[in-house]
């Protein structure tokens, strides 16, 4: 999938549960964060309108732009992808989210884990793989 | 409607595995925490399997009466890997690297559900924690109940869940199996 | 464990059944915390057990909620539990939930699961409440991670019908 950049996790209480950033981009890391940032911001203000868990776009600087997803239980996803994209349907986003909330889920099984704390697993690890590969 | 209720039944069923696995992890954590030795919960954990084991051979005559009598390690293994692994874990397995005349050999479990979504941490693999040993103490346990006395090792090996078993006697007295320590 | 400390502690349990049986407002919840304190945060088989179904119920409702709608209010979370979370993991949907709309539910489950291959009646009652020490944590756990703090605890008049009692923590 062309074009996707970032892809952040947060929990409940906006404890940072995991980060992945498409190798292309490492140089600009500190700005993709700021971007997050401000995309959790706005995470909050939608959450409480909408009616289901894929919040739709949230922010956008001309850089970069981001979607959002938060889960019953409180977790939010935060997918940046590069503004001048346009081959990612919302489809698309929708179907990344929910692959992610089943490695979240899967993660989160290992009785070793403890909740809240950073994530790190096989499954996180493949799928960052998937979605950054293939960048034009 | 049938239809609905089958897939009701095929989810319950995968969700009592998960239930199963999940609480069974959370046990060896809280374990931990209890004992701290990582060993020591092993050995918890076996005495748990061996318990369980006791009562399963019962079940498992019960549902497989078409299985005859074992003689030799060569038929208890063919059982174990063709029916009660299967009946119990849900997967197969398969038996391998007999050696001393046929009286000790492994059982390689492939998918084993309970360690499906675990990463346990290397220091506690170092400090001898065996996270699939209950499975270990119910093949012992069930065993003991059919009169054979072996001893069982779990260990993890790649993706697989290796249980290495090793035949020691025919238990000749009739002592109720379960009276263990 | 000294044999004190056990005593204090069933003694505590004892008082708190009485008092949560006369409960209303879950603002009475908090003046007993410290009593409910002496009564489970002591380390026997049934508070582990509570702990390990805790551990449970948090990781479960991921993945039951994963699949169902955006759960908003206190009555809907509720309600999921009491209709899909506890049919996908006790087998059934709950027979009766009761609420005086202050933060206290009454769940009804007469066939409940745990308790199905027990002889019938009240023969067994006393002994059978440390089997239900699990599913009071699967359940504190699930509401927990929807973001609702409670105190789950279960009653047993004739097996195998068993009465929860939700208590949500009033909100700061």
């Amino acid at each position: 999938m062309a074009g996707i950049i970032a892809i952040y996790i947060y929990g409940r209480e906006n404890s940072r549960l995991f980060h992945a950033v498409n190798p292309e981009e490492l140089g600009n890391v500190c700005d993709i964060e700021m971007f997050v940032f401000c995309s959790l911001d706005i995470v909050d203000e939608k959450v409480v309108k909408s009616n289901e868990m894929y919040l739709g776009q949230l922010f956008t600087d001309q850089r970069y732009k981001s979607f959002g997803f938060v889960t019953n239980t409180g977790v939010k996803i935060v997918l940046v992808v590069d503004f001048l994209n346009s081959t990612l349907k919302d489809q698309d986003v929708r179907s990344i989210f929910k692959r992610f909330h089943v490695f979240y889920c899967k993660t989160i099984s290992n009785p070793f884990y403890t909740i809240g704390s950073p994530l790190h697993s096989r499954w996180l690890d493949d799928g960052c793989k998937e979605i950054f590969a293939k960048s034009e | 409607m049938s239809k609905n209720a089958k897939q009701n039944l095929a989810d319950s069923k995968k969700m009592s595995a998960e239930l199963f696995c999940l609480t069974y992890g959370s046990l060896v954590t809280e374990l931990l925490r209890d004992y701290e030795d990582p060993k020591e919960v092993t050995m918890q954990l076996d005495k748990m399997g061996f318990n369980m084991g006791t009562r399963l051979a019962d079940d498992f005559l019960a549902k497989n009466s078409n299985v005859p009598r074992c003689t030799d390690c060569r038929q208890i293994a063919e059982v174990l890997c063709k029916n009660a692994i299967p009946c119990y874990l849900g997967t197969t397995a398969n038996s391998s690297n007999w050696v001393g005349g046929d009286r000790e050999f492994t059982i390689v479990i492939e998918n084993n559900p309970l360690n499906e979504l675990v990463q346990v941490p290397p220091n506690l693999l170092a400090a001898g924690l065996s996270y699939s040993q209950v499975i270990a103490g119910a093949i012992r346990g069930a065993l003991e109940a059919v009169h054979f006395k072996v001893y069982a090792t779990a260990m993890e090996n790649g993706a697989n869940t290796e249980i290495r078993i090793r035949f020691d006697s025919v238990l000749k007295d009739n002592l109720p199996a379960g009276e263990d320590d | 464990m000294s044999i004190e400390g056990e005593k204090i502690r069933m003694e505590a349990k004892e008082k708190w059944g009485e008092i949560a049986e006369a409960c209303v407002d879950s603002s009475e919840v908090e003046q007993y915390t410290g009593l409910i304190h002496k009564a489970f945060a002591h380390a026997n088989s049934e508070t582990q057990l509570e702990t390990i179904g805790f551990r449970v119920g948090q990781v479960l409702v991921e993945k039951v909620s994963k699949d169902s709608p955006k759960l908003v209010t206190e009555l809907e979370i509720v309600k999921f539990i009491c209709k899909e979370f506890w049919s996908a993991v006790f087998g059934k949907q709950v027979d009766n939930l009761r609420t005086n709309h202050q933060g206290v539910y009454v769940v009804q489950d007469n066939k409940f699961t745990t308790l199905r291959c027990f002889p019938e009646g009240t023969q067994y009652v006393k002994s059978s409440g440390r089997f239900l020490a699990l599913p009071c944590g699967i359940l504190r756990g699930a509401l927990d991670s929807l973001n609702i703090p409670a105190i789950v605890t279960a009653t047993v008049e004739s097996i195998p019908a068993v009465k929860f009692q939700l208590q949500i923590a009033a909100k700061a």
